[in-house]
């Protein structure tokens, strides 16, 4: 009902105004699941189709007052899923039901922005704002619904926000206050701050505060952020942190930028390992108390620093090369790593012995918040390399680009290569592919049970994805 | 004001005087094709060697010498983009990623034939030294430029002016290994807005890839604009 309010808003916008736009994609896609990995692969579909109507409609109220609406509805299909069965052979599964499978509403932008003066501008509503450099990641962006790695344009979902900036010649300045969406049902939030009394989570309020100095200095972008949240996306009560971000282009072609989010301590979960050796040491730990997972680092006063550092060299035939570094200082150790492997390893032996038990949310396994995304990127470790190469006008509209995301401890990683056909000004053909390695044997943590090898990027639950998309704008 | 009073002195007493200097023409250049400030709408055709061709409509704002904006109208898979000149910056803002990044002058402008420097830096007089040369054209006056600095889009230029009114007719770009790269053509002379003459069209043609060619049609100018600094800033893309 929601969504079709909210629908009916958007097309009564649309005709009042003379600024609407949008795309039709349609998405098939077909997955090799990793079905005797550690991830349970259940829920993962190995062939999809999905359909997205997108619109984005902008109403002017007054010479500088719009309403502006981003809003993308998503139907799937789905079929073919591959599992393990108790004597831990691959069969195919019967047709299941998932929920990530669902029809779903994606309002990725709705504010309301009016201009005081030249200086003063207040905004509220579902906005994506982004304050730092960062193209395949954002250390800063502690807002969003994470955008993908292989393709930072697909995520267009932001957060909630009262916004107020401050722009100047030189100088920018932006407050704002975001309330976490605690409940929402197919991408439509009905509970924001707290939690309702019928389900009382936690009586706590869910929120962010940020502020931002922006300043062109010296032919560069310079970001200072400050933070203050609680509960916001994570489990930090109080949680103060600084951002800062810079952008600059070098010798007319190379872009240098940097991005960092310093804050104490680290909300991810961590596996205990003493307790996953085996299923006695599970049993032993619960019999005296001990998680076998917990945060222990959400109250520590160290400062766990993110940064990214990159470079974008422009060629003269406009293609691109652009390279970047992530440091996190709160990814997991090789030891932590192993722990997480010794957990995974322990259900999977519990699913096969009938347990009802599921497992992680691991790197790919997971949807995030918005539309679907082809990848999704959520690091576990400390050190990752992206690299993306992208060749325009092959033969006049025909764009190649390519991907690569390396974990610099145990050097698996992903590929995605892309070839992109503009057929027409409105219409663009893509087939792009997604392929992961496991990097040296040596590098990586050892399956126990079986006396394998895993790395970051052999845990994901695909062994390849490959995809054809056709997006029609209008 | 100063660069047309100059250029209207220059040219009321032009039969008693000797040809304008290479200053003057390039003051001149300047004035014509990117006055103080202004706001236009224009449409750029890039023909490709398949024969067909693509077709951009886009809004573009100019306040001073350096400042420039430009919202991208048409096609639909371009419509939201956004591109900034302030100074040396250059922004380009794209509404998928929600964010302004930065690009350099040489990059090509909607992968056409002219590059970003072409549409949004026309400052010839501060970017390049001139120096007049024989023309070989009759009724022309032939300018050789050369860039002051690295940072150009052209390491040389060779421009032919109207000896009339100083108005461009032909222009060829050099990179820095002395070859060809474009050449352009200025024409459908047209008073866009009060006083103010100006070719409305320029086609700038791939000397690389013969059979490339970007037309650059100006439909409509308003030099009387008075425009907030603030619409030339990075936080202001995108709104």
């Amino acid at each position: 009902m929601r969504a079709v309010f909210l629908v009916a808003v958007l097309a009564g916008a649309s005709g009042l105004a003379a600024e609407a736009n949008g795309y039709l994609a349609a998405r098939a896609q077909t997955t090799r699941v990793r079905a005797l990995g550690l991830i349970p692969t259940d829920e993962l579909p190995q062939q999809s189709f999905l359909l997205e109507v997108n619109a984005q409609v902008r109403h002017s109220l007054a010479e500088r007052s719009f309403v502006y609406g981003d809003l993308s509805l998503v139907g799937q299909l789905a079929s073919d899923y591959r599992g393990a069965d108790r004597e831990g052979s691959e069969v195919t599964l019967p047709p299941r039901d998932v929920r990530s499978s669902h029809p779903r509403v994606s309002l990725n932008e709705l504010y309301l922005s009016h201009e005081v003066r030249p200086e003063l501008t207040l905004l509220a509503g579902k906005k994506r704002v982004v304050w730092g450099s960062g193209l395949a990641f954002n250390p800063t962006d502690i807002l969003n619904p994470a955008k993908d790695p292989t393709d930072p344009t697909l995520q267009r979902a932001g957060a909630y926000m009262l916004l107020v900036e401050v722009p100047l010649e030189t100088l920018a300045f932006s407050f704002l206050a975001s309330p976490a969406v605690l409940e929402q049902d197919a991408g439509i939030p009905f509970r924001m701050l707290t939690y309702p009394e019928w389900d009382p989570k936690d009586s706590q309020y869910h929120y962010q505060l940020a502020a931002r100095g922006y300043a062109l200095v010296a032919d560069a972008d310079v970001n200072l952020m400050l933070f203050f949240g609680n509960r916001y996306q994570d489990d930090f009560e109080r949680k103060l942190r600084f951002g800062a971000s810079f952008s600059k282009v070098y010798f007319t072609d190379y872009e240098l930028h940097l991005e960092l989010l310093a804050q104490s301590g680290s909300s991810r979960d961590r596996v205990e390992g003493r307790c996953v050796r085996d299923a006695f040491s599970v049993l032993g730990c619960l019999a005296e108390g001990t998680p076998v997972v917990s945060k222990p680092l959400l109250e520590e006063k160290t400062i766990l620093p993110k940064a990214l550092v990159g470079g974008r060299r422009m060629f003269a035939d406009d293609s691109l090369l652009s390279l970047e570094y992530l440091y996190q200082a709160d990814g997991y150790t090789h030891e932590e790593q192993q722990a997480l492997v010794d957990a995974l390893d322990l259900l999977r032996q519990a699913r096969r012995l009938g347990l009802p038990i599921r497992g992680f949310a691991l790197p790919g396994a997971g949807a995030a918040e918005g539309v679907p995304q082809r990848f999704s990127f959520e690091p576990l470790g400390r050190h990752y390399l992206f690299a993306t190469y992208q060749k325009p006008k092959i033969r006049d509209d025909f764009t190649f680009a390519a991907t690569g995301i390396v974990s610099l401890e145990d050097l698996s990683g992903l590929l995605a290569p892309s070839l992109s056909w503009s057929a027409k000004d409105w219409l663009t053909l893509t087939v792009a592919a997604f392929a992961s390695w496991p990097g040296p044997s040596g590098l990586g943590t050892e399956i126990r049970s079986t006396g394998e090898r895993a790395s970051e990027y052999s845990l994901l639950p695909l062994r390849y994805r490959a995809l054809f998309e056709a997006r029609a704008f209008y | 004001m100063a660069p047309r009073l100059l250029a209207a002195c220059l040219l009321a007493s032009a039969p008693a005087l000797a040809e304008p200097t290479a200053e003057q023409i390039l003051a001149r250049y300047d004035e014509v094709m990117g006055p103080r400030s202004f706001e236009a709408e224009m449409a750029m055709t890039a023909h490709r060697e398949d024969g067909s061709s693509r077709a951009y409509v886009m809004r573009v704002l100019k306040s001073g010498t350096d400042k420039f904006r430009i919202w991208f109208l048409e096609p639909a898979s371009v419509k939201g983009q956004e591109m900034l000149r302030n100074g040396d910056n250059l922004w380009l803002y794209l509404p998928n990623l929600k964010r302004a990044t930065r690009i350099a002058n040489r990059d090509s402008f909607q992968g056409g034939d002219f590059n970003n420097a072409d549409v949004l830096r026309v400052n010839y007089a501060a970017d390049y030294e001139a120096k007049l040369a024989p023309s070989g054209e009759p009724d022309t006056s032939l300018v050789e430029l050369k860039a002051r600095s690295a940072s150009t889009a052209y390491d040389s230029i060779k421009l032919w002016v109207r000896k009339a009114d100083l108005l461009p007719v032909r222009g060829e770009y050099f990179g820095s290994s002395g070859q060809m790269i474009r050449s352009a053509e200025f024409s459908d002379y047209q008073e866009l807005s009060k006083g103010y003459v100006r070719p409305a069209r320029v086609v700038m043609r791939n000397e690389l890839v013969k059979a490339r060619k970007s037309e650059l049609q100006v439909r409509k100018m308003n030099l009387d604009v008075e425009v907030p600094p603030q619409r030339f800033t990075q936080a202001d893309l995108g709104r």
